[in-house]
């Protein structure tokens, strides 16, 4: 009985610390007044220097100026350095250019957050395959 | 030579060193390894399940990916099987034998290690073509599933058949230890001889078997325990250990030994390898060394760009997409078909070559005479593998751990994170050493596999017993070189008909 107790209240605590974690917390609703999106080029993705690019908008379509995107992306294997890229201010016509390094070659999941000048942010995931050659 | 030199050196004792040989024999000696990696585990398989689903910012995948698969062919070749004398899946293990008393013995049909390979082939396939290693999820469902297997099959049976028959990484862990410096052995064998338990494969009832000259007093000092000592769970005798294959490192037989006869003994690396009959002429036990080599060149041939032009040329002449089903082919083809096909190809021509046919069982012998060889060059091509991966994310579990503790409110070290702490060298630097690794192995499985054709066919026809063996490691070598040359490419989420665009 005794043991029972403890194992009890080891997968309690457990369960209290999972629910405490704050990476455990969904990812936030996306504004939907703010119109995050990528405009990737048409061609594949290679290792090397690279510009993505972004569009950022209102929900009127009216292009958002004054922002700033940072893009993280991790590599799906463990054991790899994320690289970090962003940009700020933006065109005219709400979009934003991010240099950024393909590190190696492989499945990247890109975490893209928009933070406006109003303090409003948003995020997106995106999964990309890189080619080596 | 002196009138009073022995005959018989006992090789140097590790467990004579000062401090960690004396906390090793202790009772629970073993625990100073198996708490914390249980209590790796345990965080392991919580972060798995509640964690990031980023492989790249999980306890789970950076420490079972890179950190536990890096370190323990480490291990491996500079002490001995130090991963599963620490296995925390024995602890679970250890309840279900008390738990148990005496089952009943593992099916004789299964006491061998096809299930073993079988096993290896399995999780080597399942994690490509589930991508385990992009998912902290399933690496934790892996631990489980290991957690439970371990306990189940000990309940049920007696002899420990989870470490000795199924699990896949501890046959990894037996193939590779017989390079080791470390080996069970005897201080002196007439002890053994005259011996009448023989504590340390039947275990003992008492809770300190050895009598220490300074314990003896008026009071007993064996005190009859219902716990006892355990004996070799994988039914090991002492005195005729030859090989590390099989023998877990658990020390159960020192410290059940009354004799404080047995030893953990200082040995030149692979010796077991370059003597005859130290492994048994089975076709399962060689079958693993032979397998593992191939197994670590499909591995590794997993991550590179050419996998994607095979496996498209492949699901254009087979007509299907389905990517378990070409992985399957490409994993059975080069893991299994391939090493059984050159391996017993390359006896048989090395018998034809020689001209020694005229013994019954003549295949197997040869099969197994040289199935030794292979253990260096596969051991090259694991640490060049593994070695790559912890060498370039060793420092990343310090970000992830951080990380880890900030996401339950503990700031002890600061609120920022450095997640650009990566490796130890980059991978230009290590290719160097990989190379080592690679050129190191296939020197020396060269040398192992001269050294059995001459031992088995004489100097005279060695040369032509010996030449399939050179062929079949070159063509393995080459093989290790072109995948090492390759840019690496993680492949995973991407869908397989991305491919035919």
């Amino acid at each position: 009985m005794t043991h029972l107790l403890r194992a009890a209240l080891l997968i309690l605590c457990a369960l209290i610390l999972a629910s405490c974690r704050q990476s455990a917390q969904p990812m936030p609703t996306p504004d939907p007044d703010i119109q995050l999106e990528w405009l990737p080029a048409d061609k594949p993705f290679r290792v090397g220097l690279d510009a993505l690019i972004f569009s950022l908008k209102n929900a009127r379509s009216e292009p958002i100026r004054g922002a700033l995107i940072e893009v993280r992306g991790d590599m799906n294997h463990a054991g790899m350095v994320p690289v970090n890229g962003m940009a700020e201010g933006g065109t005219d016509d709400g979009r934003y250019v991010v240099p950024f390094e393909w590190t190696m070659g492989g499945d990247w999941i890109l975490t893209v957050r928009a933070t406006l000048p109003d303090g409003r942010s948003t995020q997106r995931r995106y999964e990309v395959q890189v080619r080596a050659q | 030579m002196s009138r009073h030199t022995p005959l018989y050196q006992p090789p140097l004792d590790a467990l004579r060193a000062p401090l960690i040989g004396r906390l090793l024999k202790r009772r629970h000696g073993r625990l100073l390894l198996q708490i914390p990696l249980f209590l790796a585990a345990v965080l392991l398989t919580y972060d798995g399940f509640t964690g990031e689903q980023i492989a790249s910012r999980n306890l789970a995948t950076v420490g079972a990916w890179v950190h536990y698969r890096g370190l323990v062919i480490l291990a491996l070749l500079l002490a001995g099987n130090l991963f599963c004398m620490g296995c925390p899946f024995t602890l679970p293990r250890t309840l279900a034998k008390r738990l148990a008393g005496s089952g009943k013995r593992f099916p004789r049909l299964l006491r061998n290690k096809w299930l073993a390979i079988g096993g290896l082939f399995l999780i080597f396939w399942l994690y490509e073509v589930t991508d385990m290693w992009a998912s902290p999820l399933l690496t934790a469902w892996l631990i489980v599933a290991y957690f439970a297997a371990s306990f189940v099959l000990e309940l049920i049976f007696t002899e420990s058949p989870f470490c000795k028959y199924i699990c896949p990484l501890g046959a990894f862990n037996f193939a590779y230890s017989t390079l080791s410096p470390l080996q069970i052995g005897v201080r002196n064998a007439k002890t053994c001889q005259t011996c009448v338990g023989k504590e340390c494969i039947n275990g003992s009832y008492s809770a300190q078997p050895v009598i220490l000259p300074a314990q003896i007093s008026e009071r007993p000092p064996i005190q009859h325990d219902r716990r006892g000592v355990l004996g070799c769970g994988t039914l090991l005798y002492a005195p005729q250990i030859k090989s590390n294959m099989d023998c877990t490192f658990c020390l159960d037989c020192v410290r059940a030994c009354p004799h404080d006869n047995v030893i953990l003994g200082v040995r030149s690396p692979a010796r077991e390898l370059r003597q005859p009959h130290t492994l048994p002429k089975r076709w399962d036990v060689n079958f693993l060394l032979v397998a593992l080599a191939f197994m670590g060149i499909v591995n590794a041939f997993g991550m590179v760009p050419p996998v994607y032009a095979l496996l498209r040329d492949l699901a254009l002449a087979l007509g299907t997409n389905a990517e378990w089903l070409l992985l399957l082919i490409v994993f059975f083809v080069g893991s299994l078909a391939l090493p059984a096909l050159l391996s017993i190809g390359a006896a048989w021509l090395a018998n034809l070559l020689a001209g020694k046919q005229q013994r019954p069982h003549l295949l197997r012998h040869t099969f197994a005479a040289f199935a030794p060889a292979f253990v260096p060059i596969g051991a090259g091509i694991w640490a060049a593998h593994y070695g790559f991966h912890f060498i370039i994310g060793a420092l990343t579990i310090i970000p992830v751990l951080h990380n880890f503790l900030l996401d339950h409110g503990i700031g002890l070290f600061g609120t920022q994170v450095n997640w650009q702490l990566g490796g130890v060298a980059n991978a230009e630097q290590f290719a160097i050493v990989q190379v080592i690794l690679l050129i190191g192995g296939y020197f020396a499985s060269m040398m192992l596999a001269r050294r059995i054709a001459v031992r088995e066919y004489g100097v005279a026809r060695s040369q032509l017993a010996f030449l399939p063996y050179a062929l079949l490691f070159l063509a393995l070598l080459l093989a290790a070189f072109f995948i090492f040359s390759q840019p690496m490419e993680m492949r995973g989420t991407a869908e397989l008909d991305g491919l035919f665009h």
